[in-house]
């Protein structure tokens, strides 16, 4: 078998403990429960060690893995009853408090109602924090798509009356 | 700033405080490494398994029992179901290279992993054929096509040289193929539309359900989705492709105590054997798989779409 090197694993390994953390985050945006985003997290770095040797030698080894997890969560949504996000969301387990538990309902829930375009074209804008162009790098589209599709999410976002209130307020903080 | 500029940042500290609330999971290293060892390995099995091999691929006769009494016995080792709908023969080289006297441009012929009926009286079928290692790169350009225009799968653009890079060269592939009524569905690379008719129009892909952190017990990593039906009232077919050599046995357990025994074929030269299960619309079965000393090695949840 090729590239079993333990160097190769190793560099890996290093690479995946360093962005696990934002990975998953991300993830759970883009799925809306944890344990779809653990799958999916688990699937993008299984992908990304397939091909680690375009990873790894990429001018952009995390725009590499972003557009990884980004595609796989297409697939996922494609298959039918496969998507998991829903407005029935479960419970926190950090032991928040009361107004954390309701801003976090709603926050899933209208994640949940958006689009999955719309999702990953929020998620990226908002959350990854990139630019529109990096955006559509990461879903395989042109920045007018990306453009069109974060605007429409926005405006669904602010459409929804349990965050209309917050995005009002500025956030929960 | 502008309106828009703090909407936007309200809703980015919304989704960073969303998203940094959220417990980190944990992280098997190991089982990431071992799951993306096996994925590579899912269609580029080792070149190294013997020829002889081959002679039992095209004579596996295969018997899958399907949980609810509904599925086929195997069918004897399979041929193409029907000419007409065999895919084109790839461009050949004009002296194609072989690999220990194979032709990497000339599959084997298709070993039936299993069939069975849905609930609407659709006849489908799981087939898999090896196309033998290239052993150079043009070769492996050559068979990489062939093998897309066999799956429907060629992009409109001419696909770059690179696609066939080093791990297309020197292993070989298996290909598993869902035949819905008799034909082939070319569903491989293709994704199921919310408009798209009926049952046969899956992709390819795997099962998300990987289990982690049970000691010796690992994930089947190679569970493949190959069809289902939009009305999600005929079972899904699920196939799990490669199963290492040392699992003799695999056993696939329903939630109402039901069990299947799905037969473990062999394709081409290929070292580990390759297996296909339907599954229930809505429910998760247990799958494992169990060595001589029927030790469990494998285990992994199988959701029904």
């Amino acid at each position: 078998m090729r590239d079993r090197s333990p160097g190769r694993d190793e560099d890996f390994v290093r690479f995946a403990a360093g962005r696990r953390t934002r990975l998953f985050r991300t993830a759970f945006l883009l799925c809306g429960d944890r344990h779809t985003a653990e799958d999916l997290l688990q699937q993008t770095l299984e992908r990304a060690y397939v091909a680690w040797h375009r990873v790894s030698g990429a001018d952009d080894p995390d725009a590499y893995v972003r557009r990884i997890m980004v595609n796989e969560h297409a697939r996922r949504f494609r298959r039918p009853l496969r998507e998991s996000l829903t407005t029935q969301v479960p419970e926190p387990r950090d032991g928040g408090g009361s107004d954390w538990h309701e801003t976090r309902s709603a926050l899933l829930g209208a994640l949940a109602a958006l689009p999955p375009r719309q999702r990953q074209a929020v998620v990226l804008r908002y959350w990854e924090d990139l630019s529109e162009s990096q955006t559509a790098a990461a879903m395989g589209c042109s920045v007018g798509t990306v453009k069109s599709q974060a605007a429409r999410g926005i405006a669904r976002l602010r459409g929804t009356p349990s965050l209309g209130g917050l995005m009002n307020a500025g956030g929960t903080s | 700033m502008t309106d828009r500029q703090d909407e936007a940042a309200t809703i980015g500290a919304l989704l960073a405080e969303l998203a940094e609330r959220e417990p980190l999971p944990a992280l098997s290293y190991d089982a990431l490494l071992h799951g993306g060892r096996r994925r590579r390995t899912r269609r580029r099995v080792a070149r190294t398994a013997g020829a002889a091999l081959a002679a039992l691929a095209a004579t596996a006769a295969v018997a899958v029992a399907l949980p609810d009494g509904r599925g086929t016995g195997a069918g004897p080792a399979a041929t193409a179901p029907t000419a007409a709908t065999t895919a084109p023969a790839p461009t050949r080289p004009a002296t194609p290279a072989t690999t220990a006297g194979h032709d990497p441009l000339t599959p084997t012929p298709r070993v039936l992993l299993a069939s069975g009926t849905d609930s609407k009286g659709h006849h489908w079928q799981v087939y898999a054929r090896m196309w033998y290692a290239a052993g150079t790169p043009d070769i492996a350009y050559q068979q990489l096509l062939a093998v897309w225009r066999d799956e429907g799968s060629v992009p409109a653009h001419k696909p770059d040289r690179s696609y066939a890079d080093h791990q297309q060269i020197g292993e070989d592939y298996v290909q598993t193929e869902l035949w819905i009524d008799g034909v082939h569905t070319h569903a491989q690379g293709d994704f199921f539309e919310a408009d798209s008719p009926g049952f046969g129009l899956g992709h390819l892909t795997s099962v998300p359900s990987f289990e982690q952190g049970q000691g010796p017990v690992d994930g089947f990593p190679n569970a493949v989705c190959l069809g289902w039906n939009k009305s999600q009232s005929s079972p899904a077919v699920a196939a799990t492709e490669a199963i290492r050599p040392d699992i003799v046995k695999v056993t696939v357990r329903w939630p109402d105590g039901t069990v299947a025994h799905p037969a473990l074929v062999t394709v081409g030269r290929s070292p580990d054997r390759f297996l296909a299960f339907p599954c229930r619309a809505g429910q998760v079965a247990t799958a494992s798989g169990y060595d001589k000393h029927g030790t469990e090695l494998l285990r992994t949840r199988v959701h029904g779409w």
